[in-house]
């Protein structure tokens, strides 16, 4: 629970620092996914944390969002038991794929596509899983 | 011998009475003396003046915020008077009516959404303060959005870079009007230009007045590109905003019917 209150705050802290928030990556996601595999019980509090956290900014699709929170939480929990969620590998599997759906779903949602904005997405979810390994070393310290 | 004579020689004597001659007679040197002599009155004076000032320090911060909107409602008042001119100088008479000004209030951003598609900032102000959803929120170089979520002491307020955001647009030079649309990556766009419109890059973009809260005459942005579709028979236009939304710390709120 820790690790996710912290991720979500460094990321409010790194959006208001960095302000166009495409450059900022998804801690709210890396803080959700880590945290999912190391408790998968509580995968439903958890998601639903990270859900409400991210609504509170929203305008519009606020159950989309939560949604999708809950869906990344579901499946963090659901692989995590399939395979070894204690691998930094699968660890970074699934963020990427959590990191993924939820960018490219939101240009879905608000049918935005053009090139530069697909680039823009991208480069965001790659940063958002450059962060693990750094959110990972801190978290086991 | 006289007691002085015996305490002080000659030599010593002669210097300072010629010292002191030049002092009195030189200007530049004596400028520069007395200069030297009165720094350490100006450093103890400053230090105080320093300490004095620092319990005021509060209320000077407060009135900064004060200059400040009332500077930003007179960057508004001048455009709007600006496009009356320019009305008056067309036509040639008087406007019968001219809307009363807008008062407005200084909020700060105290928070930024973390969602890259829906591009909000939270304000500290909020319907207790006498902000509403008719309410215009801009910077000191332009509009920055609207307020889209009202509570009792903040306000979420969607800029003009979100993919929701629609304002109507205005091309200061040549008065072609369009609708400023956000794209979510920073820039906007000015749609439904006709292909033969006269917009090209550098030109300004002010807000239309035309339905909405926003008034007339609000720079909106400047024209980085233009693109023509001859077989659609329209154009579009690529908008840099005025406002630094990357960078906003204080806002002024501009409410309809005054605070």
């Amino acid at each position: 629970m820790a690790l996710l209150l912290g991720c979500l705050l460094v990321h409010a802290v790194m959006v208001q620092l960095i302000p166009w928030p495409w450059w900022v990556p998804d801690l709210t996601l890396v803080g959700l996914v880590l945290a999912v595999v190391r408790s998968p019980r509580r995968w439903l509090v958890l998601s639903g944390i990270a859900g409400l956290w991210t609504v509170l900014w929203a305008v519009r699709f606020h159950v989309p969002l939560l949604v999708g929170y809950l869906a990344v939480g579901w499946t963090a929990q659901a692989l995590g038991r399939r395979w070894d969620a204690a691998d930094a590998k699968v660890q970074l599997v699934l963020l990427g794929w959590a990191a993924a759906f939820m960018t490219f779903g939101s240009l879905w949602l608000h049918d935005l596509w053009s090139l530069p904005l697909a680039g823009l997405a991208s480069a965001h979810v790659a940063m958002t899983c450059a962060a693990l390994p750094l959110v990972r070393r801190i978290a086991l310290r | 011998m006289s007691l002085f004579a015996r305490h002080l020689p000659r030599a010593r004597l002669v210097s300072v009475i010629l010292v002191g001659a030049s002092l009195v007679f030189l200007d530049p040197l004596r400028h520069s003396a007395l200069t030297v002599l009165r720094l350490p009155f100006v450093i103890a004076k400053t230090g105080v003046a320093v300490l004095v000032g620092l319990p005021q320090l509060p209320s000077l911060a407060r009135q900064h915020a004060g200059l400040q909107a009332e500077l930003l409602q007179q960057q508004v008042e001048e455009a709007r008077l600006r496009e009356a001119l320019r009305h008056v100088q067309q036509t040639g008479r008087l406007l019968e009516a001219i809307p009363p000004s807008r008062r407005g209030l200084v909020a700060l951003v105290i928070g930024r959404s973390t969602i890259p598609t829906q591009q909000t900032v939270l304000l500290d102000q909020g319907q207790r303060q006498g902000l509403s959803r008719e309410s215009v929120i801009l910077d000191t170089s332009g509009l920055v959005g609207r307020v889209t979520e009202l509570h009792a002491t903040t306000a979420l307020v969607t800029l003009l870079t979100d993919p929701e955001s629609r304002v109507a647009g205005l091309v200061e030079r040549s008065r072609e009007t369009g609708l400023l649309v956000g794209r979510g990556r920073g820039r906007c766009e000015l749609l439904y230009l006709d292909a033969d419109a006269d917009i090209q890059e550098g030109d300004r973009i002010v807000t239309a007045g035309l339905g909405g809260p926003f008034p007339k005459g609000v720079p909106l942005g400047t024209v980085v590109r233009v693109t023509r579709d001859e077989q659609v028979g329209a154009s579009w236009a690529s908008v840099a905003p005025a406002a630094r939304l990357g960078r906003l710390e204080e806002v002024l709120c501009l409410s309809p019917d005054g605070l």
